[in-house]
């Protein structure tokens, strides 16, 4: 093996660099955590004072499903299930894509995830915690919630393991708890830099203790290393069989469309596909905003779009997979369902998820488009917006056409659905924001020893036999 | 344990391995290496063994398994049988589901634990946090430390690092101001 190795930006098959800057210095450092040590500016203070008044619309929309009840939603037999789980499985899948670039890509040992994982953490522990919020909303009796509990109680009943709504709260605790582990043994040597650079005793006393008094210490890392890679393979399993686990509750249902073994699968990608393309939107505009070109270069959107496109792919393999068995099957209701979808009552649904999850992700075949800031914006936000109709199309249909004429009728969203569903968007909104200026967004330590990776001249005695 | 520690702050990586592989050379052992990331080398440097931490992430894996079947099985089929429509209690596929998830939670919350452990964490008046110019240990500078449990072996220290190049050398903890 020869012993060149290519310096970052020169490769012809490689030209994008995937960190631009000069030095590991203090300045470096104080870079990295610039949204964590400079004051919030103009940008960040309008999106706080927008997603407050959003989250306030949210309690309000809240209060009155707790007071009226369930029927403040458009939530009637034989659809049960309408705006809150749809909302719940599209947010838990947000999640998912940020477990994956964390947990899946340090496991395959992928450097381009160093600069972007921990935006992508911050939007699973965000997203996981407005999944977590429906089922209590659905529940029609919130103030029981915790009966999902197996607390020994003097009612002697204990929740039914058998059924999936168990599974539903195991899995998303586990998930929301897990998520937070890794989070935070990632983030604690960046709060010892955050605690060694902020300014304000204030703001010292917060980041010392959070911290821990790191003082990366050689023995520490070593645990460190160990612990963060160990947490990352649970996680991927973990990640894995959550949303099964959620595509569970519709495939072991006795409805047409949903009593499918495809389900898993295709669950997580279509997880994992929203979780990047949400990621898109929010990763460039705090990149734009805190001037981090340099870390997060073009480099990473073009490969955050071509895992849109990717999954693009396999969502679009679900699609057809669906219906081809609906239409091999033979089975009369099934097909109707899937009828409804194309020429029906929720045809204009169905044409927008395939818009959105499987037509306009193609633009991404094209390497200009990829690296555009703009189209990556905009893509992003159509395959958002793709994968909520998505979840629409898969529960909603199914439900208004069971195996009987009585369980026939069509669905129509109410006012407070809406206000949940943005509410919730909203509120996503502020505890990222909030995240964003308590929390170092770009791991520091991991960018620094990428940079040094990068940097270092070539060893001797070693060749470079790193795969990319 | 050591009284004190004598610090010395090295800017480049090979320079901070030779060091502490000449230092244990010499004999020190109560050696530790403070840097902004996890260094290649520094754990053969400083013979720092394997992390026991694998073997609490199996064991709270293990628990929580356990665990988590045994809740399942002990409330559903055991101390509350609810028969519907004369489906199996103990029905071992729906439980896999939760076995799985309380592997996973303990196993987390196992490596969590044994790291604040093995860390011996929190901590917010270890000595060497004191020192002056530390907080570049979290930037890009390279602090190697020696533990001195007495005034001799601190100066032997101060010597030694000073004379392997390092900036900054400095004794922190013990009788010093």
């Amino acid at each position: 093996m020869p012993e060149v190795r290519p310096v970052p930006g020169t490769d012809l098959l490689d030209p994008l660099p995937l960190l631009r800057t000069e030095d590991t210095s203090e300045a470096f450092t104080q870079r990295l955590l610039v949204q964590v040590l400079e004051p919030a500016g103009r940008a960040w203070w309008s999106l706080f004072l927008i997603s407050t008044a959003g989250t306030v619309m949210y309690a309000v929309a809240m209060v009155w499903i707790f007071v009226v009840g369930i029927g403040a939603l458009g939530n009637n037999i034989p659809n049960a299930w309408a705006f809150p789980i749809i909302n719940f499985v599209w947010w838990i899948g947000f999640g998912h894509a940020g477990t994956l670039i964390s947990a899946i890509l340090v496991l395959f040992q992928q450097k381009w995830r160093a600069s972007i994982n921990r935006f992508a953490e911050t939007m699973t522990l965000c997203a996981v915690t407005q999944a977590g919020i429906y089922p209590i909303l659905h529940l029609g009796r919130p103030e029981y919630a915790f009966w999902l509990l197996p607390y020994p109680t003097t009612l002697s009943v204990w929740p039914q393991f058998r059924s999936a709504l168990t599974w539903d709260a195991g899995a998303v605790a586990t998930y929301l708890l897990v998520s937070l582990i890794f989070w935070y043994v990632g983030l604690i040597p960046d709060l010892a830099a955050a605690r060694d650079r902020v300014r304000t005793s204030r703001g010292r006393i917060f980041y010392a203790c959070a911290s821990l008094g790191w003082r990366g210490s050689a023995r520490a890392w070593e645990h460190w290393r160990t612990g963060y890679l160990l947490l990352a393979a649970l996680a991927t399993a973990l990640v894995i069989s959550v949303e099964s686990i959620i595509s569970m509750d519709f495939a072991t249902s006795q409805l047409p469309g949903w009593h499918s073994n495809i389900f898993p699968p295709y669950y997580v990608a279509s997880a994992m596909f929203g979780g990047f393309a949400l990621l898109l939107v929010i990763l460039i505009p705090v990149r734009e905003v805190y001037r981090l070109t340099g870390v997060i270069t073009e480099k990473h959107i073009d490969l955050v779009n071509r895992m849109v496109l990717l999954f693009s792919w396999f969502v679009t393999y679900g699609y057809l997979q669906e219906n081809l068995m609906a239409w091999l099957g033979g089975d009369p209701f099934e097909i109707r369902t899937f009828a409804d979808l194309w020429g029906g009552h929720y045809a204009g649904w169905w044409w927008a998820t395939v818009a959105g999850t499987s037509l306009i992700p193609q633009l991404m075949w094209s390497s200009r488009l990829r690296r555009s800031r703009l189209a990556s914006v905009l893509v992003g936000l159509a395959v958002v917006v793709g994968v909520w109709l998505e979840q629409f199309t898969h529960i909603i249909p199914s439900l208004s056409h069971a195996f009987i004429p009585s369980m026939w009728r069509n669905y129509r969203p109410s006012p407070v659905d809406f206000m949940i569903l943005f509410g919730s968007i909203s509120f996503f909104g502020w505890l990222y924001l909030v995240l964003a200026k308590i929390v170092p967004l770009v791991p520091a330590s991991d960018v620094k020893k990428l940079h040094q990776e990068l940097s270092l001249p070539p060893k001797r005695a070693a060749a470079p036999a790193e795969g990319g | 344990m050591s009284s004190s520690y004598v610090l010395g702050a090295f800017a480049s990586e090979p320079q901070t391995l030779s060091a502490l592989r000449s230092l244990r050379e010499r004999g020190y052992r109560e050696l530790d290496l403070h840097s902004p990331f996890p260094v290649e080398g520094a754990a053969d440097a400083l013979g720092l063994s394997k992390s026991w931490i694998r073997w609490a992430a199996l064991a709270g894996a293990l628990l929580g398994g356990a665990a988590g079947y045994a809740v399942q099985w002990w409330t559903n089929a055991f101390n509350w049988p609810l028969d519907v429509g004369d489906r199996p209690l103990r029905a071992w596929p729906a439980f896999t589901l939760l076995t799985y998830e309380g592997l996973i939670l303990a196993s987390s919350f196992a490596i969590f634990l044994a790291l604040l452990a093995a860390w011996r964490l929190p901590n917010l008046h270890h000595p060497v946090l004191g020192a002056a110019g530390f907080e570049t240990a979290t930037a890009s500078t390279f602090w190697v430390s020696v533990g001195a449990s007495s005034e001799l072996e601190r100066d032997l220290a101060l010597e030694a690092l000073g004379a392997l190049g390092a900036a900054e050398v400095q004794s922190v903890g013990g009788d010093t101001p």
